[in-house]
């Protein structure tokens, strides 16, 4: 990089430039050199260039590296000047070559998905350098720490990480055209899931649920309250959804995340619609007490599909819940019976034994992305940000549809495609059910 | 509350903690969990336990189950004046059910500031300027000696995420109970304690970076408590730094 304070040298070659584009403008990705694409996307990050003009203004210390990774690993040729004032840096560039666009070979990087192994990442890009005459100076510091041969494996696997970075759409729709996801997961496939009950020692019920790397930790904390006067033989039950900061880069501490209330209340509507639980299962004195169940969900880790695996893991300690034995004593409070004087005390007992919920139905939930034409069954965040369009499926294990969500997003979902959703979402039910009906079943043994 | 516009008050079953003060207090008392009073709680550590986190690591000390991620090096706030070293920002917070009765779970800014002060010496600040480290903790469950461990899990969280630092920080309290000095406290012997004292060090280099001392205590109770804690702290140095050589050799076998 070479510091320089006079703009006249980029304009002495921008007219060359842009001839140059209207000529290649029916082949504009195979034609434009390879700087103009990366300017032009560079654009549509938010930085505040305008497509093809030669200016890059990097406004965060991230896109100056990102730019200078890119630049490195595509060996651009050409100048390149950093001008610094006091806020912003501006990079200036001309690029005298063409060269052709990055064709990170799908069918390699499949492999190396498969084989995890990186060697199959050979060269993915080659530049093709033309008018040789135009190339004056290079980036000389740049373009000596991608040599070719120096560092091979290297350079190439940066190149995709760096494609990845700066190209998201285009690289998932290189994978999809594949009928692959980045992650190596078929398109309608959803991750690995498992269920874990009684995570929290001191809770009434808990689970901790793991969805690939999502993960959310549920405990359920039995109060008592006086019933209110319109149903004096209902308990209730409050569910609250909680995103700490531990959980995504994006969760700032106290700044709560949008998603926070939106998932407490979509998460209350499903269970409260679904008809899961009898409220007047948690009544205790009819009119006088009843319970009051706190579900609070914690997402410990936001890896995509955060509502099917929050709800999942509401229902799995709902499954959990042991309602404590409890006695009313003299001054009219509900106290717990503890073993050693629960006798002797002249308390009388409400709620003798300690006792599950019946639970009628149990929702489960299946988000999809919709892309083009694509399905994709359980996004991970990396999908959810490049793609707009969900769709939140919530049917009762026997088949009932309990709610479906479609936050606006680009994509008309059609007929069809809300049929396929529901259909895999079905499938997904029932894969979902036989995993809590494990979990059940591993804790009653204990 | 979700979907409630007003919640009615609520009071939890569960008796008030009134009759553990005086068994505490009798001559011969013995651990509620039945420790010796120099012994310390079985220690679990895991590394990399948040994906989305650059470094994470989780905890177990008896009940208390910690979580902490670290993000970054990453961009300053916008309002921060340029700075040659880095910054390091440290947030604690409780989830409602980490108590025995549910609480707010709200943040506590009290562990944060000492948290921040604890690792803040530790930590290469030179390594990262202009930019920002952010140690997020959540305390899953509460059941005694919060700090010591949310600091000794941050630590290996920071290790974890390959920020540079002199050395792991461990941290590890004493009580003082009427005579006696029981280590690694737990809830119940804390809300009946006399006096406490806390070190977090760091063990290889033989540095305090961090001593609170809190109530009544005499001198050579003071230098007790004090060799206590540094013995407890070079053990659990120890076990942090096994961890970190598990998880880098778990590494190395997937990668090879």
């Amino acid at each position: 990089m070479k510091k320089k304070n006079s703009k006249q040298s980029k304009q002495a070659t921008q007219p060359k430039q842009s001839s140059e584009a209207s000529q290649s403008k029916q082949s504009i990705q195979s034609e434009f050199s390879l700087l103009s694409i990366i300017i032009s996307e560079y654009a549509s990050l938010q930085c505040c260039i305008p497509p093809w003009r030669g200016i890059c203004k990097i406004r965060r210390d991230d896109d100056c590296y990102d730019f200078a990774a890119y630049a490195c690993t595509n060996q651009l040729e050409g100048e390149m000047f950093v001008e610094y004032d006091v806020t912003d840096i501006e990079v200036l560039i001309r690029s005298p070559s063409r060269l052709t666009k990055p064709e990170p070979a799908i069918n390699q990087h499949k492999n190396k998905i498969k084989s995890h192994s990186s060697k199959n990442l050979t060269k993915t890009t080659e530049p093709r350098r033309r008018s040789e005459s135009r190339h004056r100076k290079t980036l000389s510091s740049l373009k000596r720490m991608s040599l070719p041969n120096a560092t091979e494996d290297l350079s190439s696997e940066m190149e995709v990480d760096a494609f990845r970075r700066l190209f998201p759409l285009r690289y998932f729709e290189r994978h999809l055209a594949e009928s692959i996801r980045p992650d190596g997961r078929p398109l309608k496939e959803a991750r690995e899931t498992s269920i874990f009950l009684g995570a929290v020692a001191s809770a009434n019920g808990s689970a901790l649920v793991k969805i690939g790397s999502t993960t959310m930790l549920t405990a359920i904390k039995m109060e008592v309250m006086t019933p209110s006067l319109e149903s004096p033989d209902e308990g209730c039950l409050a569910i609250d959804f909680h995103m700490p900061s531990i959980c995504s880069p994006i969760v700032r501490p106290g700044r709560p995340a949008e998603a926070e209330p939106v998932l407490s209340k979509q998460l209350s509507d499903t269970i409260s619609s679904s008809g899961m639980i009898d409220l007047k299962e948690l009544s205790l004195v009819g009119g006088k007490a009843a319970w009051m169940a706190y579900l609070d969900i914690y997402c410990l880790d936001a890896d995509g599909a955060l509502f099917d695996a929050a709800l999942l893991s509401a229902v799995a300690s709902l499954s959990h819940l042991q309602i404590p034995a409890v006695a009313m004593n003299d001054d009219g409070k509900i106290v717990l019976m503890s073993e050693e004087d629960g006798q002797k005390q002249t308390t009388e007992q409400v709620n003798k034994e300690k006792r599950k919920l019946t639970l009628k139905s149990i929702p489960l939930s299946l988000t999809c992305i919709l892309h083009k034409n694509y399905i994709l069954a359980d996004p991970t965040a990396e999908e959810e940000s490049i793609i707009e369009t969900h769709v939140t499926i919530v049917l009762d294990t026997s088949g009932q549809l309990i709610s479906l969500y479609k936050p606006g997003g680009p994509v008309l979902a059609f007929t069809s495609a809300i049929q396929d959703c529901v259909a895999l979402t079905r499938q997904r039910v029932k894969e979902l059910k036989s995993f809590l009906d494990q979990a059940n079943s591993a804790m009653e043994v204990e | 509350m979700a979907g409630k516009s007003a919640t009615p008050a609520t009071y939890s079953p569960s008796p008030t903690t009134g009759k553990t003060k005086s068994t505490l207090l009798k001559e011969n008392w013995i651990r509620p969990d039945a420790r010796g009073f120099h012994q310390c709680r079985p220690a679990f550590f895991r590394t990399g336990a948040v994906n989305a986190a650059s470094g994470s690591a989780y905890a177990e000390f008896g009940n208390t189950k910690v979580i902490v991620s670290v993000f970054g090096p990453r961009e300053s706030k916008k309002a921060m004046l340029y700075s040659d070293s880095g910054r390091l920002n440290c947030n604690v917070s409780y989830t409602t059910f980490s108590t025995p009765v549910r609480g707010q779970g709200s943040d506590h800014k009290e562990y944060s500031s000492m948290l921040h002060k604890a690792l803040e010496g530790a930590i290469i600040l030179e390594s990262f300027p202009k930019t920002t480290v952010d140690v997020f903790a959540l305390v899953l469950e509460s059941s005694g000696s919060d700090l010591p461990v949310v600091i000794s899990v941050a630590s290996l969280a920071l290790a974890d995420a390959g920020i540079l630092m002199y050395d792991l920080v461990a941290a590890v309290s004493v009580s003082c109970i009427g005579k006696s000095l029981v280590i690694d406290p737990i809830s119940e012997e804390e809300n009946c304690q006399d006096g406490s004292l806390m070190i977090t060090c760091m063990p290889s280099r033989y540095e305090i970076t961090q001593l609170t001392v809190t109530g009544e205590w005499s001198t050579p109770k003071i230098n007790e408590g004090m060799q206590l804690c540094l013995d407890a702290c070079a053990k659990l140095a120890k076990i942090m730094r096994s961890c970190l050589k598990e998880s880098a050799s778990d590494a190395q076998d997937e990668s090879s």
